[in-house]
């Protein structure tokens, strides 16, 4: 969550010797991330990103109290101005009220405040308020509906306000939706709601706030508006976020009721609301407010096994006393009462809920760059037998040194017999393909003319279905070349055989641009070896002739043939095919004498006997 | 006679391929084509054959003849070229081949982490939503689950392990390298391509991370911070600083995230970066009900991990200036062949 901090209203709470650039500084080492610092005019902006377990930093008040925290540590001075949930509430509160009629669902609404502000005069608000807004980036309204706002940027609480007048029979029934029952909001978009969303229904039977997220068109204020219903809440938050994510209405209030609000900052806010009406306004408000409060507001503690100092010390890998401890967690509101009990501060209830959680707020507080740095000791893991690396690597660098150009592609791709995706963000990606081959012939053409000849390849997986399973993932390779001589191509897989110390028969597809041979690696991996068998050089030196065979088509017959002639013929080679005649490169060797003439002479009359 | 000729050549040949200087060749040349030499001598019993004889072996005796000089030619030419080299022609390059910037980075990390003791894994990238998410602390509705956009596989859903999904981070090796090794010490690194539903200029659909985990008795912040900063003084170089600032995961507690200075003004600030800083990845200590859906023990033993972009890494290695992600899986061939 990102929220924009003026400096101005910043340091409305906290007092520093700080400046704004120190200040970033330290929130970004021990706090909330400060993106950047903008300045608009003479005024400094902060723009902040919260994440999605300190909802309560999202607000001035809440980003002052890490400052008060955090900025002493970097040797600056500190403290809070105002505590605004110090400040004395003289509101005298009660479970009802003359002007409302409450029927509540207590299991979707853990507390419900209201207070009824009569008299109000919508206009214009004053400079101050509208600057503040503007500051971080909000346009200026009316007074009504600009107090709203500010409320929920100072102190994190999101505030609604009814046109009280608009409210038949000044009734509200806070319940779940029905699947079908439409809605229009304040931004006058008709919702038809998917049920289970927490609405409220007025007396005649319509609906008029879609909690939590954005408040009905049918009860908002306007400039004729002569009552307001100040209305604070807090909200069960998967409800909020389901219909949220359902209706794609992504409002500042959902983003904060749906990560659970502690019901703890309802009548503050309420108060400041009040306070705030009567300032800009000239609303007063009735002397009694509703507030149904749902759940326990008892004090969380956090009890620990393993005393806090050993604890947190063997986690951080220095040695603090109990004091140091102490006095960082005192600093973010905790109150350490022993090494076995902490009490969590209720802005923090929610969030805070292991030891680890506090090894995390004494570690920050304490500063990441002040721990020391070192590579652990201790045994090393056993490693594990799976060669596949060695041999991807192996593989990738031989056919990159034979000319290939290696490729990446996507393993989606618009057609495929594979697995399909359920949310495809376009139609190029789709399937999860079972071949490279198809992603090649993609690049030869996209490539065709940019260079003379194309000699590519990749290594990846391919993802066969499995009934009921995951995929099987498959390690292939690709070699792709537009040179159409397919000896060639089948040459690089030879060498890639002798390289891996296995036997591969190559299958070689041809495209009308191009020669693609894929191989799965699987079997060829799991097989290879780079251990050679030396074999003793013989003193003898071999015999070599070349001849001339009749050829049929079938190479390895021809070559199996004369091999079975004479246990003496050690190597055949093909030097040259012309028609149907193969020139043949014989080396005659014996690895227990020297051959003479006279041994070739009968194996020489065989041969020519083949032809 | 015909088999005389046969031998003759032959040995003749045989000599000349192993024949390593001038005068050698000289000798050669004298023995088999000289006036007295070998051949000579046969010429002499032609004569004396039957015409019909005399016909076939004297194909076969000119045949034998001009192989010796023609192989004797061969060798001269050799070594007469070698004495008239011109060194300042350009020379004949073999064909050159290219690995993809992704391969080298992938090389690189993993070399780096295998010298520290670390292992090389490898995981499903269609996996159960179960070692995706739920293990590592995001349950069903979490919003955490929101910011990380996931594609699913269209298949029916298993009812232990949930739905498949193509791995949107790396970090589903983390449950499945406890479960492999049962009894830490673990030091894992896993590379793999993973799949956001994202695509423009600084995001890919396919893309790579690389996740380290670390477990063992007494494994604390430091070593997080030691590992961190070996890498990145490996990688991007000694001047090059690495910081941790406070985050939020679900999967770890404390949760960080890891920065490094930049490249252009080592951390002073500058226009191209973000305050002296560029954003590297997450990182934290092992969340305990990870490590407990690993069943592991975590009482008795502690943990980190981190899990960050091969291509956005590479990225930042000083240089590089790729400024749009998507060229890398483009496969233009004039990209390609730069690397």
């Amino acid at each position: 969550m990102q929220i924009l901090i003026p400096d101005l209203w910043l340091r409305e709470y906290l007092e520093t010797n700080a400046t704004p650039k120190q200040i970033q500084h330290a929130l970004s080492l021990c706090g909330p991330s400060v993106e950047r610092l903008h300045k608009k005019g003479d005024e400094y902006i902060y723009d902040i990103e919260v994440t999605t377990n300190r909802v309560d930093m999202m607000s001035v008040v809440g980003i002052a109290f890490e400052c008060v925290a955090i900025l002493p540590r970097f040797g600056y001075t500190a403290k809070l101005k105002k505590d605004p949930y110090l400040e004395k509430v003289d509101l005298s509160t009660s479970k009802k009220v003359n002007y409302l009629n409450v029927t509540l669902d207590k299991a979707i609404c853990y507390r419900f405040s209201t207070a009824l502000i009569r008299d109000v005069k919508v206009g214009k608000s004053p400079d101050w308020l509208v600057k503040r807004l503007e500051l971080v980036g909000m346009r200026s309204l009316n007074n009504v509906v600009d107090i709203s706002n500010y409320l929920m940027h100072e102190l994190g609480q999101p505030v609604h306000t009814f046109d009280y007048d608009k409210i038949a029979n000044h009734t509200m029934i806070v319940r779940q939706s029905r699947k079908g029952e439409k809605l229009t909001t304040l931004d006058a978009k008709t919702h038809t709601l998917p049920g289970g969303d927490i609405v409220i229904e007025d007396g005649s039977g319509k609906l008029i706030d879609l909690c939590g997220i954005m408040g009905g068109l049918n009860s908002a204020v306007d400039e004729h508006t002569q009552n307001v219903l100040l209305f604070v809440q807090t909200y069960e938050p998967t409800h909020i976020r389901k219909t949220s994510m359902a209706l794609a209405h992504r409002t500042a209030a959902a983003e904060l009721f749906e990560k659970n609000l502690p019901t703890e900052n309802v009548l503050p806010t309420l108060h400041s609301g009040i306070k705030l009406f009567s300032q800009t306004t000239g609303g007063q408000a009735d002397k009694s407010v509703l507030d149904i409060l749902n759940v326990s507001e008892k004090v969380t503690t956090l009890k620990l096994a393993c005393p806090l100092t050993e604890f947190v010390n063997s986690r951080l890998g220095i040695n603090l006393t109990f004091a140091e401890i102490a006095k960082i967690l005192k600093s973010l509101e905790f109150v350490v009462q022993s090494e076995q009990v902490v009490e969590i501060p209720w802005v923090r209830k929610l969030d805070i809920a292991i030891p680890e959680d506090l090894v995390e707020e004494v570690a920050r507080i304490y500063g990441y760059h002040n721990l020391p740095t070192q590579l652990m000791a201790g045994n090393l893991p056993t490693p594990l037998s799976d060669t596949t690396f060695y041999w991807e690597a192996k593989v990738k660098s031989a056919l990159s040194h034979w000319g290939f150009t290696e490729t990446y592609t996507y393993s989606l791709v618009d057609q495929d017999s594979g697995l399909k995706l359920k949310n495809p963000l376009s139609s190029e990606w789709t399937y999860l393909r079972t071949s490279l081959a198809p992603s090649h012939l993609k690049i030869v053409s996209e490539n065709l003319g940019k260079v003379d000849e194309l000699h590519l390849f990749e290594i990846a997986n391919v993802y066969l279905p499995k009934k009921g399973n995951l995929p099987h993932e498959e390690l292939h390779l690709i070699l792709t070349s537009t040179n159409l001589d397919v000896s060639q191509l089948k040459g690089y897989v030879e060498a890639l055989s002798l390289e891996m110390g296995v036997h591969i028969t190559p299958e070689i597809k041809v495209y009308p641009t191009a020669l693609i041979c894929e191989i799965n690696l699987e079997p060829l991996i799991a097989k290879a070896t780079s251990i050679k068998t030396y074999i003793p050089i013989s003193q003898y030196p071999p015999i070599i002739e070349d001849i001339n065979v009749p050829y049929t088509g079938n190479y390895a017959a021809t070559v199996a043939k004369i091999k079975k002639v004479s246990p003496f013929v050690a190597k055949i080679e093909l030097v040259d095919k012309y028609e149907n005649k193969l020139t043949l490169r014989i080396t005659y060797h014996s690895k227990s004498k020297q051959l003479s003439s006279q041994n070739i002479v009968p194996i020489r009359e065989k041969l020519s006997a083949l032809a | 006679m015909r088999q005389k000729l046969q031998n003759l050549k032959n040995e003749a040949l045989a000599q000349i391929i192993q024949a390593t200087d001038p005068a050698e060749l000289k000798n050669l040349r004298y023995h088999y084509l000289g006036k007295k030499g070998a051949l000579a001598e046969i010429a002499k019993d032609l004569s004396r054959l039957e015409p019909e004889a005399k016909k076939d072996i004297g194909q076969l005796f000119n045949d034998t003849k001009s192989a010796i000089s023609e192989a004797l030619g061969r060798k001269l030419e050799i070594r007469n070229s070698k004495l008239e080299i011109d060194t300042s022609l350009p020379g004949l390059k073999p064909p050159l081949g290219h690995l993809h910037p992704v391969t080298h980075a992938i090389e690189e990390i993993s070399s780096i982490f295998e010298k520290i003791g670390f292992v090389r894994v490898r995981y499903p990238e269609a996996d159960w939503d179960w070692y995706a998410f739920e293990a590592l602390n995001m349950h069903r509705n979490h919003p955490a689950r929101d910011d990380i956009e996931t594609f699913f596989i269209d298949a029916p859903e298993d009812k232990k392990m949930g739905k498949i999904v193509l791995t949107p981070q790396t970090s589903n090796s983390q449950v499945r390298e406890m479960e492999r090794v049962k009894i830490p010490p673990i030091r894992m690194v896993n590379i793999a391509k993973c799949y956001r539903r994202q695509s423009d200029v600084s995001h890919t659909v396919m893309f790579h991370q690389f996740e380290g985990l670390v477990i063992d008795t007494d494994i604390n912040i430091t070593h997080l911070k030691g590992t961190i900063d070996h890498f990145v003084k490996q990688f991007f170089g000694p001047k090059r600083q690495s910081r941790l600032r406070p985050y939020h995961f679900q999967f770890t507690e404390p949760s960080f995230e890891v920065d490094v200075t930049c490249d252009i003004c080592l951390g002073k600030g500058c226009k191209l970066c973000k305050e002296g800083w560029l954003e590297l990845g997450g990182a934290g200590m092992v969340h305990p009900n990870v490590l407990r859906a690993g069943k592991i023990d975590p009482s008795k033993y502690t943990g980190f991990a981190f899990g960050w972009g091969v291509e956005r890494t590479y990225m930042m290695k000083s240089g590089l200036k790729i400024d749009d992600l998507r060229l890398l899986y483009a496969n233009d061939i004039r990209f390609l062949n730069q690397f």
